[in-house]
């Protein structure tokens, strides 16, 4: 490098605050609508494929946004909850995949549903074993890689609330396999049988044998062969091989809850005809399809990035502004510099060189450190969108 | 070297007109410029520099009429046979002494910057005592070293003439005794000619002549005549 090339390096080199300051402008200015629209398309991406790969979801009459998130996202929503028997309606037309995902072991999603669920999103053991049992659970990758846990290892539910002493029991997991990375939510999730999310709520328990126990402080009542245990009865917080016989449920089966139930139907007609099924004013649930919903949901996050891009040209014209002063201060500032330059024999095409070459530097860098960040940013982008969309 | 005839100088509306009939500079000379404010002194190395064009009259310096020459070849004309010394260093802030006394190797592609170049800026920077010091900024610098960077970059270039403008003004007394031993040491051991404008009546002996500028100009002698930054090239 020489001449009004090395002059102007070392011209941005030496004046270091004012080639920050210059580079910071410009680097924000260009980076922020860009980040915007790479986290966007990302976001847009990932959610529209996932909500096209999930034909139907049927659940809790309410909100239509927070049903499909909580069935493509395992979201903790408002959305409530249908019985465990509309998937007997369901399957009068298709396939019922219920999806329960209320309750967080270490903050990540229990997700708790049937086989069919697997098939369905095609995930695949990566290491370890699918669960068989009551109690077990397969997590998704990104549940092993943070929680650094893997098969054979145990993982506890979270309580609701960290106040919850007297509420629900947590329940220690089996892990016994991990998925393959999916990129997807359910990289995100605890697989567990429906079962095993009832026992966490509470809807089941494995306790000792009451009826062979030594201790009759444990027993409230006995009436006609039925036992009523006394609340020193402690229910079991793990389900193993010695303990999973004692475990039972109290209630209807078919009334337990699930957040979700994911229809898939062989052909048009049967979505349009449990699509009506719902559709009738004494629907106890509703039926909703993910596509629709997520695009309504696009539609409005692109309008309100509309008003974002207007915005951002405004910053950019107003920094564009800013460098123009910034470089007519500059000149009044360096006249005694140039003229002494042109003095000792330099032209003014040199005097004009080496400002086009200060402002080439700051681009440069500007756009160097912005390429960079361009570059983390899509490498981390499908991550942070992921965990935007999980909560 | 210097030759001047018939030479008449008017700043665009202003009431300051410079005339010279004749002015002769021999080679190897050391002279004085002297005269009060605004008489035109700065005016006169302008001219023979060729930052200013005379309205009458040529300009003769280094066996070239550089009156009649074109912008380029004028400032050709400066950087390989002028070395110009100025009153306020005007040395620039962002460059350390070493690429200061480089500088006119940076600005104009007729001078190749190689590594003799580079040992005869280091050898100059030696001469005049600052040689360990080539690596700090201006600021860095005290303003008899500042001058002394000045008088280095002005010579680097080995122009046949020197011309400085109140080399001396801004220097304390020791500073300016030494500083003017520089220009002296300097243009004697390669026989180059000095033109110096000062105003410091006690440094006339070390001249070989001078030359009292207040007869060549005809207004009176005040601050109407506009610094260099206003002529007509300097602001096209």
């Amino acid at each position: 490098m020489r001449g009004p090339l090395l002059l102007a390096w070392k011209y941005v080199t030496y004046n270091r605050t004012k080639t920050f300051i210059l580079v910071a402008c410009i680097f924000l200015t260009v980076l922020l609508p860009v980040a915007v629209k790479i986290l966007l398309d990302k976001f847009e991406s990932q959610i529209v494929s996932r909500a096209d790969t999930t034909p139907a979801v049927i659940g809790a009459r309410g909100s239509d946004l927070d049903l499909a998130l909580s069935a493509l996202y395992f979201k903790r929503t408002d959305a409530g909850t249908v019985p465990f028997s509309e998937t007997a309606t369901i399957e009068k037309h298709g396939i019922a995949i219920p999806v329960y995902s209320k309750f967080t072991a270490r903050e990540f999603p229990v997700v708790a549903t049937t086989l069919d669920y697997y098939a369905f999103r095609g995930l695949q053991i990566a290491e370890g074993n699918m669960l068989t049992t009551l109690g077990d659970c397969a997590i998704g990758s990104r549940v092993a890689a943070e929680l650094g846990i893997k098969p054979g290892d145990q993982l506890l539910s979270d309580r609701e609330t960290v106040l919850d002493i007297g509420g629900m029991t947590p329940l220690k997991m089996n892990v016994t396999g991990v998925f393959a990375p999916t990129n997807s939510a359910d990289d995100n999730g605890v697989f567990v049988d429906l079962k095993t999310a009832w026992v966490i709520e509470g809807l089941g328990h494995g306790h000792q044998d009451l009826e062979n126990v030594e201790d009759e402080l444990m027993v409230m009542s006995r009436d006609d062969g039925e036992i009523v245990a006394s609340p020193a009865v402690v229910p079991y917080l793990e389900i193993t091989e010695n303990n999973i016989d004692s475990f039972h449920f109290h209630g209807e089966m078919d009334d337990f809850p699930v957040s979700a139930i994911i229809a898939v139907t062989p052909d048009e007609k049967s979505e349009t005809l449990l699509e009506g099924n719902y559709g009738q004013g004494n629907a106890t649930a509703q039926f909703v399809r993910p596509s629709i919903v997520v695009r309504e949901l696009m539609d409005l996050v692109f309008k309100v990035k509309s008003v974002f891009d207007a915005n951002a040209v405004l910053i950019g014209v107003s920094t564009a502004l800013l460098l123009l002063l910034v470089i007519l201060l500059s000149l009044k500032l360096r006249a005694r510099e140039m003229q002494t330059m042109f003095k000792i024999g330099a032209s003014r095409n040199t005097n004009a060189k080496l400002q086009l070459y200060e402002m080439g530097f700051i681009f440069l860098i500007s756009g160097i450190l912005v390429a960079i960040a361009v570059r983390v940013l899509m490498q981390y982008s499908g991550e942070f969108v992921q965990r935007m969309l999980i909560g | 070297m210097i030759e001047l005839d018939q030479l008449r100088f008017r700043y665009p509306g202003g009431n300051f007109e410079l005339e010279i009939d004749r002015l002769h500079i021999a080679q190897g000379e050391k002279v004085a410029i002297v005269g009060p404010s605004g008489c035109g002194k700065t005016t006169l190395l302008n001219l023979v520099a060729g930052i200013s064009t005379p309205d009458n009259g040529s300009v003769t310096a280094c066996g070239d009429v550089v009156s009649g020459l074109s912008d380029s070849r004028r400032r050709d004309f400066r950087i390989s046979k002028i070395g110009m010394v100025f009153q306020r260093f005007d040395l620039v802030e962002y460059l350390n002494a070493r690429d200061n006394i480089l500088l006119p190797f940076q600005i104009n592609r007729s001078l190749i910057l190689n590594n003799d170049v580079r040992r005869r800026a280091h050898e100059l920077a030696e001469s005049v005592g600052i040689g360990d010091k080539t690596g700090r900024y201006p600021h860095q610098l005290s303003q008899g070293e500042q001058q002394r960077v000045a008088i280095c970059r002005a010579l680097v270039a080995q122009p046949e003439l020197l011309l400085a403008d109140e080399p001396t003004g801004n220097l304390d007394p020791a500073s300016k005794t030494t500083v003017l031993d520089i220009l002296l040491e300097q243009c004697d051991s390669e026989g180059k000619t000095l033109v110096v404008v000062t105003h410091d009546m006690s440094l006339l002996n070390r001249f070989d002549r001078s030359i009292d500028f207040t007869t060549f100009f005809k207004s009176a002698p005040d601050s109407s005549a506009p610094d260099v930054s206003a002529t007509d090239e300097v602001q096209a």
